[in-house]
C-alpha cells in the first residue's frame, strides 16, 4: 500500500517524532510506514488521516501488490 | 509477550542484570549448571531464565501495533529456527555417531533467539531504513 505521509509531513513542517506523538505510535512505527515496511490498521490510518486533517484515501493507495 | 500481562518497562533492566549476574557466576566458577548436587546450578539457571523472561515481557516505550506484530513475528520465527537448530544438530549427531552434537539448546536458547530478532527487527531495520533515506527527518 502506497502513502503520501512523508509529502504530508513535509507541507506541515514535521518531524516523523512529532507526527508519532500526535496519533499515540513510536517513530519507528510512523518511519516504517512511511518506508512501506508495515501496512497500519484502519484505526490508526483513520488517525493519521485525521490529523492531517485529509480523507484517508488521499494518504493511502493500494498499489498493484495489493 | 501477551500485550494484557506485559511487565513495566523498567524490568528489561532487572531483567538484564539477572542475566549478566547468571551467566556471569557461570563463566567464572565453571560449576555445571546440571549438577543436581549443586543446588545453585537451580537457583542461577532459575535467575537466566527469569532475567530472560522480564527482557522479553517488557514493554517498550510505545507498545504500539507495529511492536506488537514485530513480537508475534519474532516469535514465529524463533520457534521455527528453534525446530531448524534442534533437528539439524541431532542430525549431525546420528550421521556423526557423537553424542556431544545433541542439542542442548532449550527454553532460554528460544527466548535469546526471539530476543535477537525482535530487536533487530525494532532498531537495525528502523536505523537501516533511515541511513537509505537520509534526507528523512
Amino acid at each position: 500500500m502506497k502513502n503520501s505521509i512523508k509529502v504530508e509531513r513535509a507541507r506541515k513542517n514535521i518531524t516523523q517524532e512529532e507526527l508519532a506523538q500526535k496519533v499515540n505510535v513510536s517513530r519507528q512505527t510512523i518511519n516504517a510506514i512511511e518506508t512501506r515496511r508495515f501496512v497500519p490498521s484502519t484505526v490508526l490510518a483513520l488517525k493519521i488521516a485525521q490529523f492531517f486533517a485529509l480523507p484517508v484515501e488521499h494518504i493511502f493507495e493500494l498499489d498493484d501488490k495489493d | 509477550m501477551i500485550p494484557n500481562l506485559m511487565l513495566p518497562r523498567y524490568f528489561k533492566w532487572f531483567g538484564l542484570l539477572l542475566v549478566i549476574a547468571g551467566f556471569g557466576y557461570s563463566a567464572v566458577y565453571r560449576h555445571s549448571l546440571d549438577d543436581v548436587a549443586f543446588i545453585g546450578g537451580l537457583w542461577i539457571q532459575t535467575a537466566i531464565l527469569a532475567g530472560l523472561l522480564m527482557i522479553a515481557g517488557a514493554k517498550e516505550k510505545t507498545e504500539d501495533e507495529m511492536i506488537r506484530h514485530i513480537r508475534l513475528t519474532s516469535l514465529q520465527w524463533s520457534v521455527f529456527l528453534m525446530i531448524l537448530l534442534r533437528l539439524g544438530f541431532k542430525t549431525v549427531a546420528f550421521l556423526t555417531r557423537e553424542v556431544s552434537w545433541l542439542p542442548h539448546i532449550q527454553i532460554n536458547g528460544l527466548l535469546m533467539i526471539y530476543l535477537v530478532l525482535f530487536y533487530y527487527q525494532l532498531y537495525v531495520k528502523d536505523y537501516l531504513a533511515s541511513i537509505n533515506k537520509p534526507h528523512e527527518a
